[in-house]
């Protein structure tokens, strides 16, 4: 399913999912140079990557843990936690009312 | 149940591991009644730069709640990031498992006097799949707004998803109990209710019979309902959701796929706010985080213990009825202490002056009835045990005396017994016994009273 | 007398007691005063060191602020974090500080890390030391400046594509990207988590050397860090090695003729030295910009999902409209969709890319190309190019989607426009000391055509 040009609703869409607000300048700036991009990286398809494995990892690692019960040398006060904020309230932090329940 | 409509449910679990630190963090994940934001770290605040190490335990009791499910541990797992937006959620992403879970394909059985002793039909419920994730903070609504706590942010989550097994709410009822039961055999949690350290969310669909569409096996939507908070309200939201939906179905209309609350005041269902698509979470593996690659040595290295189950049939073969080998299963502590004393017992019998049979049986009957408190120390228990076993010193003479007053107190009984209704002994020794309180067996008070009738005319 | 003057130089003379370290502070923050307001170089100055603990502080360095640092401002260029004061301190500032190092400042850089040429700062470009009309490149631009004009001995950056490679090349130091995992990220603010490398830049070889020693190593906070152990990257400087060196024609086309030269005598000087060119063959580079737009942006549309402005920071629409793009753009290859065409085929890709070098390197030890197609830019130019200068970053990708280690140094300036040059070499995965081996033989041999000495001149005390 691809396709180099975008709808004004697609944008929208994507930039629902991406929790940003656009005005209509930038819905049509940004649909304009996503499908600049977007027709840009579709040079991929020149390689043929059909029994290739995706690389996720980009080091050899693997089964990296810590455990359980280590003491907690990063824990914060209360001070801390909310010094960079003032959604503060009952030393919780404070966002309008949300009606979902 | 309407046989046209059969219901099709399938289960989501959640467990809250007891692990003593948080799934990626240091920080203790004994939350509950702790002041708030008091447990938190750069990590778990999801704040900038801050990144994720996986809690070994949390990944090892993963695989052990797997492996108590029957299930196939998978070789390779490895953690994804799920993207929605949403105040409890710090990072904009949860850490969790997509498509590599950490355990697939097992089932439960729950514990079924008809399956387990006539060999008939067992009911087991598949289990899908079993994965590890993180919690998110809690939201306490107020008023004029709403606040957040990150205590719970970050504290080990497992979920269990069942095939869509179920067609009732009682076998729902009986699996989540077994499951409860099983979950705090492995001591990975305390898997309650009412504290949220277990949470489960039916998701409830109907076939309709009639409409023998070919191919139709499973339902083209599902609802599914949240926030119920126990068992007892499990069964009051599915019963009265597959109701709402069959009635739906009869007027030829299809209910739609939503997600429901539960009000346990009205013991209805509602409709939450509807989401007009389905979410697009966007997973993408973690990279923060290497993969879990699982040896088959390390798997079987993580033992379980005997589970519940497999406890009740061996009570069974030791000669214990199922009601009673059930109720001693229901918690460990208490299995084990019932397996502590028999082993114990057993061993002092032949310096007893006893003869016993049935050894298990008994004291399968003295904890379950509450004969002996199960509070006592075990040698305690044993000591009582003995005691009670022991044949009771019978005062002869008081025995006696009571017969003598009741055969005199009861002629008509005596008369009966005479005529050749023998029964009637049966409760002539009966208020002997009233009369002893017990401090001599029934049988020697037979014996006695039937040698008295005797030598009456 | 310190004008110039590396990091390890400067250790001597305070233990020799020549100097003291206030004296050598204060001297920094003269010149800052003096010069910054030209450069924009520095977003925060540290002038308020605490004086009980200051015997124990003795080399200055300069830290872009995208490295989270305890009680000091760090906004990664961005209003969404303008007066965000970090509670903890990042791994690499951490292990700067218990070696006795002092945080001179914050420097400038791309809003996010988004960009090679500072000017999508929120807080206005860096301009380049050799010529105030150009870019210093980015986006660890601000480092870069700041070693160039010496108002910091050496600083640390951030690399997720040439992020320092590219401003050392543009503004004549020293860069070194190393291999991914062997520096913690614990505490870098996150642009793309499987690229990301905190990495030095210096005035000479000894000091990346010096800093790498100090800041890599296993961290149980970053569960990517290697366990391998951190060898001692000064001492293996001096050893008298050999190397085969591969040149591919890949990462000459298109490259400007200047440069070109510039890396045809380095060939010459390398063969004198008794070293082997080899010419090999490497995939296309331009392949290498799509696999990056398309997992950078994938992965930093997840990275930036945090800031929502209820913990700490402002909100969502205090992002610059380059952050934006790159959300927007991030979220599109991850949707539902279109994850299979897009995200799943640039990772298969990127296994091509890592065979590839794998392959490379069973012939050569270290492969030698420009680090950059062109010199410094000027201000505003770079809006001609699309992806805002991941063009810009063509050389520079390859080595960051393998994750091997790379450095760029200076060698020459061009005529046209007395800007400097650099060129890099890329080594294997964890081989940095076979890199920082040949960068020293190279600067011993050349002292990179002086460019770095005069660069340090433009901006006498």
């Amino acid at each position: 399913m691809k396709k180099s040009k975008l709808s004004k609703d697609d944008v929208l869409r994507l930039a629902h999912l991406a929790g940003l607000t656009l005005n209509e300048k930038e819905i049509e700036k940004y649909k304009k140079q996503l499908e600049e991009t977007i027709s840009y990286i579709e040079n991929l398809n020149e390689l043929k990557t059909d029994n290739i494995l995706p690389t996720s990892y980009v080091n050899f690692l693997t089964n990296i843990f810590f455990i359980d019960e280590e003491k907690n040398e990063r824990a914060l006060t209360l001070e801390e936690v909310f010094q960079n904020t003032k959604n503060k309230k009952n030393n919780c932090f404070r966002v309008k009312k949300i009606f979902d329940e | 149940m309407n046989d046209d409509y059969k219901p099709v449910i399938g289960l989501e679990i959640h467990i809250e591991l007891k692990t003593s630190s948080k799934m990626f963090c240091q920080c203790s994940s004994s939350y509950f009644a702790k002041p708030p934001n008091t447990q938190v770290c750069p990590v778990c605040l999801g704040m900038p730069g801050a990144l994720p190490v996986p809690n070994k335990k949390a990944i090892e009791w993963t695989i052990l709640i797997g492996k108590s499910l029957n299930c196939r541990i998978n070789s390779f797992s490895k953690f994804d990031r799920k993207h929605y937006f949403y105040p409890d959620l710090p990072k904009g992403y949860q850490i969790s498992q997509y498509d590599d879970p950490i355990a697939v394909d097992g089932w439960l059985e729950i514990a079924n006097k008809e399956s387990i002793i006539n060999q008939s039909t067992k009911k087991i419920f598949r289990i899908r799949r079993v994965h590890l994730e993180e919690d998110t903070g809690k939201l306490i609504h107020s008023q004029n707004g709403t606040l957040i706590d990150f205590n719970r942010s970050g504290v080990p989550l497992v979920e269990i998803v069942t095939e869509p097994d179920f067609d009732n709410s009682e076998d729902v009822k009986k699996f989540l109990e077994e499951l409860q039961v099983l979950i705090r055999y492995l001591d990975v949690s305390d898997a309650d209710m009412e504290k949220g350290t277990m949470r489960m969310e039916p998701n409830i669909s109907i076939i309709s019979q009639k409409s023998k569409v070919k191919e139709q096996k499973l339902p083209n939507y599902k609802v599914e309902v949240k926030n119920i908070n126990s068992f007892r309200f499990v069964k009051q939201a599915i019963d009265y959701e597959i109701k709402r939906q069959i009635e739906i179905l009869k007027e030829g209309k299809a209910p739609i796929q939503e997600t429901r609350g539960f009000d346990e005041k009205k013991g209805i269902t509602y409709s939450q706010r509807k989401k007009e698509e389905a979410a697009d979470y966007r997973y993408f593996p973690e990279p923060d985080i290497p993969p879990l690659v699982f040896s088959q040595g390390y798997v079987n290295s993580i033992k379980l213990p005997e589970l519940p189950l497999a406890k009740i049939k061996k009570y069974i073969s030791l000669g214990i009825r199922f009601e009673e080998a059930f109720i001693l299963t229901r918690n460990k502590n208490l299995a084990d202490y019932f397996e502590n004393i028999s082993s114990k017992f057993k061993i002092k019998i032949p310096n007893l002056n006893l003869k016993i049979e049935n050894v298990d049986q008994i004291i399968a009957n003295y904890i379950v009835n509450k004969k002996i408190d199960s509070n006592l120390p075990v040698n305690e228990f044993i000591n009582k045990l003995i005691e009670n076993l022991k044949p009771k010193e019978v005062d002869k003479k008081l025995l006696e005396e009571i017969i003598i007053k009741v055969l005199k107190n009861n002629q008509k009984a005596v008369l009966d017994y005479k005529k050749g209704k023998l029964n009637a002994i049966m409760f002539l020794v009966g208020q002997v016994m009233k009369e002893m309180k017990g401090k001599v067996e029934a049988k020697i008070v037979k014996e006695e009273v039937e040698k008295k009738l005797k030598n009456i005319n | 007398m310190l004008l110039g003057k590396s990091l390890v130089e400067i250790s001597k003379l305070i233990e020799k007691k020549d100097i003291s370290n206030k004296e050598v502070i204060d001297y920094f923050l003269k010149r800052i005063d003096k010069y910054d307001k030209k450069l924009n170089a520095y977003l925060t100055v540290n002038r308020y060191y605490k004086s009980d603990n200051f015997y124990k502080m003795i080399l200055p360095i300069a830290v872009k602020d995208n490295f989270c640092t305890q009680g000091i401002k760090t906004t990664a260029s961005s209003k969404v974090l303008k007066n965000f004061i970090p509670p903890y301190e990042s791994t690499v500032t951490k292990r700067l500080i218990d070696a006795s190092f002092f945080i001179l400042g914050k420097t400038n850089m791309d809003a996010w890390a988004h960009g090679s040429s500072t000017e999508t700062s929120d807080f206005g470009p860096t301009k380049n030391p050799w010529d105030l009309l150009c870019s210093a490149g980015g986006s660890s631009g601000g480092s870069a400046a700041v070693v160039s004009s010496y108002l910091a001995p050496a600083a640390i950056g951030s690399e997720t594509a040439g992020s320092i490679r590219q401003p050392a090349a543009w503004s004549g130091v020293i860069g070194l990207k190393p291999t991914y995992g062997r520096v913690s990220r614990y505490g870098l603010i996150a642009m793309a988590s499987s690229f990301d490398c905190p990495g030095p830049l210096t005035l000479t070889t000894e000091d990346t050397a010096f800093i790498l020693k100090i800041i890599a190593g296993k961290d149980k906070f970053d569960a990517t860090t290697t366990p391998n152990e951190v060898p001692d990257y000064v001492a293996s400087l001096k050893k008298k090695k050999q190397f085969i060196i591969g040149v591919t024609d890949e990462y000459l086309n298109g490259v400007d003729e200047e440069i070109n030269k510039s890396f045809y005598q380095l060939v010459k000087i390398l063969e004198k030295l008794g070293h082997q060119i080899k010419k090999i063959k490497l995939l296309s580079p331009k392949y290498s910009i799509s696999v990056y737009t398309i997992i950078q942006r994938a992965e930093v549309s997840s990275n930036l999902a945090r800031y929502d402005g209820i913990r700490y920071g402002n909100n969502r629409t205090f992002f610059g409209s380059e952050a934006k793009r790159r959300i927007m753009l991030g979220t599109y290859v991850l949707s539902y969709g279109y994850y299979d065409a897009y995200y799943k085929k640039a990772q298969k890709v990127r296994t091509l890319i890592i065979e590839d070098f794998k392959k490379v390197f069973k012939e050569v030890d270290i492969i030698l190309a420009p680090t950059t197609p062109i010199a410094a830019l000027k201000l505003g130019e770079f809006d001609k190019y699309p992806f805002f200068g991941e063009i810009m970053d063509v050389l520079n990708e390859p080595a960051a989607i393998a994750g091997i280690c790379a450095i760029s140094f200076p060698f020459g300036l061009t005529k046209k426009g007395n800007l400097p040059i650099g060129l890099q070499l890329m080594g294997r995965w964890f081989e940095e000391e076979n890199i920082l081996n040949l960068t020293y033989q190279i600067e011993k041999e050349t002292d990179f055509l002086g460019v770095i000495k005069k660069g340090v001149k433009k901006y006498p005390d």
